[in-house]
């Protein structure tokens, strides 16, 4: 039995050995979409393209997401996206199992090539979800995630 | 800005020290009488956009007109920050008077005439 497996082992070493060569071709990382080719470029300094404010709007398909800001002030979470040359009835921003996607679209007519971008993320907890209101200036979207009151930081008087 | 042109030639060549530019994302397409140029400055106005031209060199700068909150504590950072500078070097000769330009949602428009010489000219046939 042990003589069997050994030759057996023997019979499939030039396979390993083939195979050690022949290089692994890792799957290739989508560089260049999303956070963490973000990330990854910001932490290696490049200040390339995903620097620009549109990069990662520039071609083709998976490259549609949106670059976003996050920020915390005591009543309200702000989320602000660069929307350039979209107009409020080309905008959608949905709340949904404190999921917010912002997704936008235009174009489309007449042989015109439609942009369509989009993000989700999730919000934080302690929104007041009827409260969230959004604005769209100078191609600038303003998400407010207004927080519950009992989110809100408090200040205790001292007896 | 339906004004005519928001030229400004005597745009400082000296930025405050930490100003940090971005190049914008643009297009050029181009007409027969005129080049137009889509600049994409999410946040500026017309009131912070400037567009200037010395010989053949067109300069536009321009910044978000609204900024956050100072007291906002920022948790995720993705959008690029800094103004926005473009800068290009035309190879055909525009009539400068005529250049006008427009913000619209974030994107400003320059609209470049080409100068006579270089217009499609019909010929009558007699």
């Amino acid at each position: 039995m042990l003589k069997l497996n050994c030759l057996n082992i023997l019979k499939l070493s030039p396979y390993l050995i083939l195979m050690k060569l022949i290089r692994y071709d890792y799957p290739e990382l989508p560089l260049g979409s999303g956070e963490f080719a973000r990330w990854l470029r910001d932490a290696f300094g490049d200040s390339g393209d995903l620097r620009d404010p549109l990069a990662s709007w520039s071609s083709g398909p998976g490259r549609n997401s949106l670059a976003i800001d996050l920020y915390e002030s005591a009543e309200a979470y702000h989320a602000v996206v660069d929307l350039p040359g979209f107009s409020k009835n080309q905008v959608q921003v949905e709340l949904e199992n404190s999921v917010l996607q912002i997704s936008c679209s235009k174009g489309g007519n007449e042989g015109e090539a439609t942009e369509r971008y989009s993000r989700s993320f999730s919000v934080p907890d302690g929104i007041d979800t009827a409260k969230v209101a959004a604005k769209l200036e100078d191609g600038a979207l303003t998400v407010t995630l207004p927080k519950n009151e009992n989110h809100k930081p408090r200040v205790v008087s001292i007896d | 800005m339906s004004q005519p042109t928001t030229l400004s030639q005597t745009q400082s060549e000296s930025p405050a020290p930490d100003v940090r530019w971005i190049k914008p994302r643009y297009s050029v397409s181009e007409r027969p009488e005129a080049y137009e140029i889509r600049v994409l400055v999410p946040g500026a106005t017309r009131e912070t956009v400037h567009v200037s031209l010395k010989d053949s060199d067109l300069e536009v700068t321009a910044r978000r007109s609204q900024t956050v909150d100072p007291a906002w504590k920022p948790l995720v950072q993705e959008r690029p920050s800094g103004d926005y500078r473009l800068r290009l070097k035309l190879n055909v000769p525009v009539k400068e008077e005529a250049i006008a330009g427009k913000v619209d949602n974030g994107v400003l428009t320059v609209h470049l005439p080409l100068a006579d010489e270089l217009r499609p000219r019909r010929i009558e046939i007699q």
